[in-house]
């Protein structure tokens, strides 16, 4: 485990009271807190080093585009991607929308089938069902099993029912609402063999916090990611693409303006040479990237590793003491049947969060008897609705996690879940 | 923090007004909440020259908040004039609620029937 007693110092909101109580923050899978460092970052740009990028030659403009670069260089480095593999987007959404725009409009035909899961967030399944609508493609959803993991036998049976039509398996690495861990690699796998021109988009909004990531040696096409569930700033966010892809122009640009340009006629526009420069439309996020750096610097100092070792123990110790409560049903993966499962680090189950029904209690209003007692927890669908009514679920109450947190912050939860008996039924 | 989940507002959910199937009704109209999927049905009965209610039935399920505010809402627009529903309030609804504030995150919950009510007109 990590020490979490010296984690909290560094950041400044979780020494808040809450409702009377000390703040137990378990609401990480929506967004997480910021370290002092990143807050740091932002400021000190703002009030050192403003000034555009890339077009002036004076020394501020100079000191801000090598911030810009230097950042991007260690974003891209976290995610085991080379610089020019990564396009700055404000957030995991945006990252998809750019896919479809980018790479869909380009290469997508009638008839042409898109791949998505049942567990997919909103953003995950919105996106292809509006761009099916303009390609008069198909959108095809993968199933889940009775225990929330991805069903491999219906995504193989539907790659061999589509075959060549399969242009795209759009999926999270982490399910937001179950914190089922998908194996990507065997994914890749069943795609490619199917397939090998079949594009595989990977959701990692929820893995990105908890699970190192060498996006160049998953096999992956395309990788979504926010900056602000992995302690960087609300705002940034990225989309890692193959080079290949960019390099044959499959990829294109989908935002159009200065900067991106080589030559601009009144006929026509050339498009920057250089990867680096053609999918950054107008002045960039500068101060946010150098925030994410920053963030990204704070989780290498941790360690990926103990990073997502330590999210481990709290969901095992989470699911351990929540079955303990009356009341209480645990939904997607649990480790009932063998305690083991959860603890192989290569291939874990289960990352993230821990979500559960309440028997008789709506989770609104665990949530909110929960919010009395200090504790931040997440409730609803969260967007994940094609999930809930699959599983006749109407809504769901999660804990979710970040380094900061520690078993204490569970055993609050645990406490707190034994006041809503009380209060509510 | 005042005390959100006091006694009369966990009866009133638990035991809701007018919670039920109407025959014979004029307009039913159906609002989902998209946050958590609780969705909520309200049932009318007009009166002959269609501006007054004369009677109200609902159903659906949800948090203790949008359960009970259905309920009170249930009662108050009984015999109400149906050019007046408009006028109904969030503020209206706390208050027989017995509920000083609601927090932004609630709003939803608190109004779902309420956004029900107001699509018969």
């Amino acid at each position: 485990m990590l020490d979490t007693s010296k984690i909290k110092l560094d950041f400044p909101i979780l020494s808040r009271q809450m409702n009377g109580k000390g703040l137990v923050y378990l609401d990480n899978s929506a967004t997480s807190q910021k370290p002092q460092t990143v807050i740091t970052a932002i400021t000190e740009y703002y009030m050192n080093h403003v000034a555009n990028v890339h077009r002036g030659v004076h020394t501020l403009s100079d000191e801000s585009t090598h911030l810009f670069e230097n950042g991007k260089t260690k974003i891209a480095h976290f995610f085991g991607a080379k610089k020019q593999e990564l396009i700055f987007v404000r957030n995991t959404t945006e990252a998809i929308n750019g896919v479809a725009y980018g790479w869909g409009e380009h290469n997508l035909v009638a008839g042409d089938v898109i791949l998505v899961t049942v567990m997919d967030h909103h953003s995950n399944i919105v996106v292809w069902q509006e761009l099916a609508k303009r390609k008069s493609a198909q959108l095809i959803f993968v199933g889940v099993t009775d225990s929330g993991t991805l069903d491999l036998i219906d995504l193989e049976k539907k790659l061999e029912q589509f075959g060549e039509k399969v242009k795209l398996v759009a999926l999270p690495h982490v399910s937001n609402a179950l914190g089922t861990v998908v194996p990507v690699t065997k994914v890749v796998e069943l795609v490619k063999r199917a397939n090998s021109q079949t594009r595989i988009l990977v959701d990692g909004a929820q893995s990105a916090p908890h699970i190192p990531i060498t996006f160049t040696k998953i096999g992956i096409d395309f990788l979504a990611f926010s900056g602000h569930k992995m302690l960087g700033p609300m705002g940034i966010g990225g989309l890692l693409v193959r080079e290949e892809l960019l390099k044959t122009n499959e990829m294109q640009p989908w935002f159009f303006g200065g900067g991106m340009i080589a030559e601009v006629h009144e006929s026509h526009t050339v498009f920057h040479d250089d990867i680096n420069e053609r999918f950054v439309a107008g002045t960039p996020d500068v101060a946010s990237v150098v925030g994410l750096a920053a963030a990204c610097e704070y989780l290498e100092n941790l360690g990926m590793q103990a990073v997502l070792e330590h999210d481990i123990s709290l969901v095992n110790y989470a699911v351990q003491e929540l079955a303990k409560i009356e009341n209480v049903i645990l939904v997607g993966p649990n480790f009932e049947s063998n305690s083991l499962l959860n603890s192989d680090i290569k291939n874990p189950e289960r990352v993230g969060s821990v979500s559960f029904l309440y028997k008789g209690v709506h989770a609104h209003d665990v949530a909110q008897v929960l919010d009395s007692q200090g504790i931040a927890v997440r409730s609803g669908h969260h967007c994940t609705m094609p999930l809930h009514t699959s599983q006749h679920w109407i809504a769901t109450t999660r804990a979710s996690f970040q380094v900061y947190n520690s078993k204490e912050d569970v055993d609050a939860l645990v406490l707190a879940l034994k006041k809503v008996r009380e209060v509510l039924l | 923090m005042y005390d959100m989940y006091h006694e009369d507002l966990l009866d009133e959910a638990k035991n809701p007004n007018n919670y039920g199937d109407l025959v014979g009704a004029d307009v039913t109209t159906t609002q989902f909440n998209a946050s958590c999927g609780d969705v909520i049905t309200v049932a009318i009965k007009l009166s002959a020259d269609k501006t007054k209610i004369e009677e109200v039935k609902w159903k659906g399920h949800g948090c203790i908040i949008s359960q009970a505010a259905m309920s009170v809402l249930s009662e108050k627009i009984k015999g109400y004039d149906t050019s007046k529903l408009q006028e109904l309030t969030k503020e209206q609804i706390l208050e027989e609620l017995g509920l000083p504030q609601i927090s932004m995150g609630r709003v939803k919950c608190l109004l779902l029937g309420l956004s029900a009510v107001k699509k018969i007109l």
